[in-house]
């Protein structure tokens, strides 16, 4: 402690001969003797008062100053904020003194130069997201830069997340055009009309919004540059074969107070149209979990297939128009009115073999060649009225969709024709309430949802020789079925939100919620053979939910601590009537969803978490149905138990570690969840491949388990990233087969080992190679053990400035175990892209599937049965692109 | 795991007890401007600094970070505001403040005889400890009057590089911008000798800030080496910065197009760390 604090000397510029000089002492305050830390000592000459030595004073008040003087006396002066000033007189002979000082503040006259005066209503971007220091020459809309924004992420649907996280607002110019469906701004917005991107978050760089509840929340503004003009993007392209047509036209204006975006897109070449006008921030997500949407009855094969991606089968012509208007007036109210069409014809084959491992080592195996013809149109719209100010906010949307969804088909099945047709239309209409009012410290709220939904379902099939459909040996030459539903459905609370001084959080709602639905449904079977009309099947059958709920949250943070505790009550009244069969039945029942989330940052490095959450479920109006529904040409669903519950308890745990100095990253989640519901799925089998799924009593469980680990590894000298990844899944489950009770059991194992060598200039290559085991079995027999392997190559070269290469080559392996047959395939893509400096056009060539591979099967497997499937690809296609921005 | 969590509380206990109250009465502004790209000087970078004082103890950081965390501040106190109605509203005042160009935080302690200096780089925030005392100041008689304060020349050499001190008697404070302190005096001006990077004063308030919220979170702990290795090491590749993103989530052009950004960020204020 009795270490000096300072001492510095320095030499006077002139030739006397120097002998060693110390001052030293104490300073202390005159009325409390206390010592005062941190004085200024000034060792001075006293001929020209110019400074010779200085120090300062340690947390004893002590100092000791040694210069090189020849001084028999200095002055010093000793001065500090806290002091008043004070000059004493000292022969430098090192004999210690005590000085006593006075206390005062010292008193600065503030100042500020004029111009650097306000620096909060300037404006200047030139920092972190001025898009110009990430653009390239490259770049034509919005989405090319924000993906290499740093901590921001492209997701391929289109979803923007910050550090993991989906975006809570977009907005354009400060406002919110979109709501969500920025798909529409990103992919058409041209680069070289904005100005900067900022990011609102939560954590760097700039900290908003961590008030009230956990804020995982970003939101991403977009300044532009070209206001109160037209601007926008588009392109056209041309190929083949057969011929291919790709155009865009996107035209937007955004002014201060009125936004408008326009779009109609158009292609034959294998795009989805429809990613464009999906809302993708978080509040839709969990939307979609609770917006209660009526399902389509009847099933189809589609174009999933493990390891495929879609637009390599997509055989389509997609249609795109949307309108989006903004207007706000000057007492902050927003009007936005959104109408969207979206119409997508597709052309899809698929061929299957299944075979269906019956208890006691019988099989049965089918062929299925399905060619259908698909034709899906969707109008949809809303109007949203939104008032904000510091008072209050209110906010309402009005919306509606109208679907109409086509099929027209043809089946071979065993080498027996089949003709299918289905429309499954849909309506929706749907008004979301929120309100939010401050009243004394507390927040309240108000929010109300009421929808309507409606659908009239029919499917016709003819000339089917099976037997089993309907009728258990009667084979029928004309089905027809026709399925009414609709589904009403409120849900409105009032909640209080309010915040102690000690970082924690409440919120408490109460609320009401109700779900009505009515299903009827006909079936008519006709036989020329027998010439009659039989068995006409009829359900006619409501479901009534009415629950009351009082929840209760609490959220706790601090530091890198962050708990949040929730307790939702329910009261819920079912009742269920069954007028064609004369069920009825209601009942009471009264639970709790209670869930917790713990999170910790323990350090910069590791963070930790863990959650816990029950849920219980109840079915619906589309669960009743105690005469047969046909689903599809092979499958019938009876569904005349009683009401399904299941009661879901899951818990997760995380660890994260990350080291970025050294370059490793490290990833752990496991979780466990277990299912326990008052039904269970009964399948009856007929030999030729049909079957009845039906649900009857029995208390079972379902038990999930799964692991994965992850972690990289940065090479520096190398530009080199190694990933190794590694997910064990595991699920167990009962299944009535054939009046059978068998436990079943999926194992699937996904890994895979990936490294990227990205060498600053010129070049870049990634290769990926990853495995997939799905093993089922059921505790019978094993039913099968599925090994795909594939793997992907990517090469970038940029040789020249303004032209850009990339390559792709893809082998996929598809493997039964005992089968000698793998199934091999190899893709290989190509794409160019040139941009003459300075224009607002670029030219790209897309050349896909060059080793024109013209089908793709894989295996599939659950439970007791097992299958391989074929999709046709589209054929080698070349698509020359002019894109263009104004 | 119910261990886990009595662990976490504790933790959490320690570190808030911890925190003893530093606040400031006096704030120094200063403007900066630095000059990243020793290839092309004609690119120069500002931003307008702060350094909070309080009884021997010291914050130096970016005005702009400062207000932007006020913002937010503002926000998380106020109970009353609803979290949506927060994010419309703050987004105009935030979109039009200036962000800052500095994101680091120097905290000197004179009773710890030390200076803890927190900066972000991408996604993390770090932290390291250097002594307080600065070696080797050379005062001058050279004399010149700033904001009619008179101010006395003085020189050093730190991390590689030459920098000249004004600094002022009439302010008795050892104390300046960035990591300079040390002179009987408080510095009203430091420039290095090639004019590359440069502090000057240009306001003085009065202030209260509490000073020890003033740090970075979760931070990850280095030496003072090892976290301009790191530092020059992410800049070099930023791809090492993106670790553990999903993998494809950001494309070969854009990593290069970043890259070549930093690679115009080629002169560091420290060029040579002492170990």
């Amino acid at each position: 402690m009795k270490v000096i604090f300072s001492s510095l000397f320095f030499l006077l510029t002139t030739a006397f001969c120097f002998s060693q000089s110390i001052v030293r002492g104490k300073i202390i305050e005159g009325s409390k003797k206390t010592p005062v830390f941190g004085v200024n000592i000034l060792v001075k000459s006293p001929l020209d008062s110019t400074t010779i030595a200085f120090g300062f004073t340690n947390e004893s008040g002590q100092f000791e100053i040694e210069f090189n003087s020849e001084l028999d006396s200095v002055f010093l002066t000793i001065n500090s904020m806290t002091i008043q000033k004070k000059q004493v007189v000292l022969s430098p002979n090192g004999i210690p003194v005590v000085i006593e000082v006075t206390s005062s503040s010292l008193d600065l006259k503030e100042f500020t130069i004029e111009g650097i005066k306000n620096p909060v209503t300037q404006r200047n971007d030139t920092i972190s997201y001025d898009i110009s220091g990430f653009s390239t020459v490259n770049d034509r809309v919005l989405s090319d830069v924000l993906k290499r924004l740093p901590g921001i992420e492209v997701m391929s649907n289109g979803m923007i997340q910050y550090q993991g996280r989906p975006l809570v607002k977009f907005y354009v110019e400060g406002l919110d055009l979109l709501q969500g469906r920025y798909n529409l701004a990103n992919n058409n917005l041209p680069i070289d009309a904005i100005e900067s991107v900022d990011l609102l978050e939560n954590h760097q760089p700039i900290k908003i919004l961590d008030s009230l509840v956990f804020s995982d929340r970003a939101a991403l503004n977009i300044n532009l540059k070209r206001k109160n003009t037209w601007i926008g993007t588009g392109n056209a392209g041309v190929g083949g074969s057969p011929i291919l047509l790709d155009a865009k036209f996107s035209p937007m204006v955004f002014r201060t107070d009125f936004q408008a975006l326009f779009t109609v897109q158009g292609n034959n070449a294998g795009e989805n149209l429809e990613d464009q006008q999906r809302n993708l921030t978080m509040d839709a997500l969990l939307d979609l979990l609770n917006n209660r949407a009526i399902k389509e009855w009847f099933t189809f094969p589609g174009l999933e297939m493990s390891g495929l991606p879609k637009e390599r089968a997509r055989f389509n012509e997609s249609f795109l128009g949307s309108a989006n208007m903004l207007s706000k007036n000057s007492k902050e109210t927003e009007f936005r009115l959104n109408i969207d069409f979206h119409q997508e014809s597709l052309l899809q084959e698929k061929s299957s073999f299944t075979s269906y491992f019956m208890p006691g080592a019988d099989t049965i195996s089918f062929a299925e060649n399905t060619m259908l013809e698909n034709i899906r149109r969707k109008l949809s719209g809303g109007l949203n009225w939104n008032r904000n100010t510091k008072r209050n906010y209110f906010d309402n949307t009005t919306s509606f969709a109208v679907v109409k969804n086509e099929i027209d088909g043809n089946v071979f099945f065993n080498q027996n024709p089949i003709m299918e047709t289905a429309s499954m239309p849909m309506l929706r209409i749907e008004n979301k309430l929120k309100l939010l009012t401050p009243i004394k410290n507390r927040l309240f709220d108000v929010r109300s949802t009421v929808s309507f939904q409606k659908t009239q379902q029919t499917l016709n099939l003819t000339s089917s020789v099976n037997d089993g459909i309907g009728n258990p040996g009667q084979s029928y030459d004309f089905l027809m079925q026709s399925i009414d539903f609709q589904r009403f459905f409120t849900t409105n609370s009032i909640g209080l939100t309010f915040k102690t001084r000690n970082a924690i959080t409440v919120q408490s709602s109460i609320g009401v919620s109700a779900l009505m639905d009515k299903l009827s449904s006909t079936l008519s079977i006709d036989s020329l053979s027998s010439n009659k009309l039989f068995a006409v099947e009829r359900n006619k059958t409501d479901f009534t939910n009415l629950s009351t709920f009082i929840k209760n949250s609490v959220e706790y943070k601090k530091g890198g601590f962050q708990l949040k505790a929730d307790l939702p009550f329910y009261v819920a009244y079912l009742d269920r009537n069954s007028i064609s069969t004369r069920q009825s039945s209601s009942f009471l029942s009264v639970y709790l969803e209670p869930s917790l989330n713990a999170r910790y940052q323990i350090s910069g490095k590791i963070s930790t978490s863990i959650s816990f959450a029950k849920t219980n479920e109840f079915g619906t109006g589309e669960d009743f149905f105690p005469n047969p529904i046909i689903t599809s040409f092979r499958n019938i669903d009876v569904n005349g138990s009683r009401l399904p519950e299941s009661v879901r308890s899951r818990v997760n745990y995380g660890l994260n570690y990350k080291n970025p100095v050294n370059g490793l990253f490290f990833d752990l989640s496991a979780s466990y969840s277990k299912t326990s519901e008052n039904v269970i799925a009964q399948y009856s089998l007929a030999d030729f491949g049909g079957s009845t799924r039906s649900l009857v009593d029995f208390d079972n469980e379902t038990i999930r388990r799964a692991l994965s680990l992850r972690g990289s590894k940065y090479l520096s000298n190398l530009y080199t990233t190694l990933t190794v990844s590694s997910t064990i899944q595991f699920q167990e489950f009962p299944q009535v087969t054939n009046d059978v009770l068998l436990d079943y059991s999926n194992r699937i194992n996904t890994s895979y080992f990936e490294i990227a060598i990205k060498p600053k200039n010129y070049i870049g290559f990634d290769i990926k190679t990853s495995l997939n085991l799905i093993n089922s079995e059921s505790n019978q027999s094993g039913i099968a053990q599925i090994k795909q392997v594939s793997t992907a190559m990517g090469l970038d070269v940029f040789p020249i400035q303004n032209h850009l290469f990339r390559a792709d080559f893809e082998y996929v392996s598809n493997e039964i175990k005992d089968s000698n047959s793998p199934q091999r395939i190899s893709f290989l893509d190509f794409s160019y892209r040139f941009t003459p400096p300075k224009s607002r056009i670029d030219f790209s060539i897309i050349c896909a599937n060059i080793l024109d591979v013209d089908v793709y099967r894989s295996y599939f497997s659950s439970g007791f049965i097992l299958g391989v499937q074929e999709l046709p690809l589209r054929p080698r296609q070349l698509l020359l692109k002019v894109n263009f921005s104004f | 795991m119910k261990n886990l969590s009595v662990f976490t509380f504790i933790l959490v206990l320690i570190s808030s007890i911890r925190l003893h109250g530093q606040t400031s009465n006096q704030a120094f502004f200063y403007s900066a401007t630095f000059t990243p790209d020793s290839t092309n000087i004609t690119i120069k970078g500002t931003d307008y600094m702060v350094l909070w004082v309080g009884d021997n103890y010291s914050v130096f950081e970016s005005y702009y970070g400062y207000q932007l965390d006020s913002v937010q501040a503002a926000a998380s106190s106020k109970t009353n505001n609803p979290k949506d109605v927060n994010l419309d509203a703050l987004i105009g005042s935030v979109l039009s403040m200036k962000k800052p160009s500095y994101k680091f935080r120097i905290h000197k302690s004179w009773k710890d005889e030390q200076i803890t200096f927190y900066q972000n780089l991408f996604f993390d925030n770090y932290v390291f400890i250097q002594p307080l005392k600065m070696n080797g100041w050379k005062i001058e008689k050279e004399f010149k009057d700033i904001l009619g304060l008179k101010c006395q020349k003085a020189s050093i050499d730190y991390s590689g590089r030459s920098f000249i001190a004004w600094f002022t008697e009439d302010i008795p404070m050892s104390d300046g911008p960035y990591v300079f302190n040390g002179l009987p005096g408080l510095i009203l001006e430091v420039k290095d000798t090639q004019n590359y990077y440069s502090f000057e004063l240009v306001g003085v308030q009065k202030s209260i800030v509490e000073m020890d919220k003033r740090v970075l979170p979760k931070t990850i702990s280095l030496s003072k080496n090892q976290f301009f290795l790191t530092k020059k090491a992410l800049y070099k590749d930023v791809r090492k910065a993106l670790l553990g993103k999903p993998a494809g989530s950001t494309s070969d052009e854009s990593i290069r197009m970043v890259q070549e950004r930093y690679d115009k960020s080629n002169n560091p204020l420290e060029l040579v760390v002492d170990k």
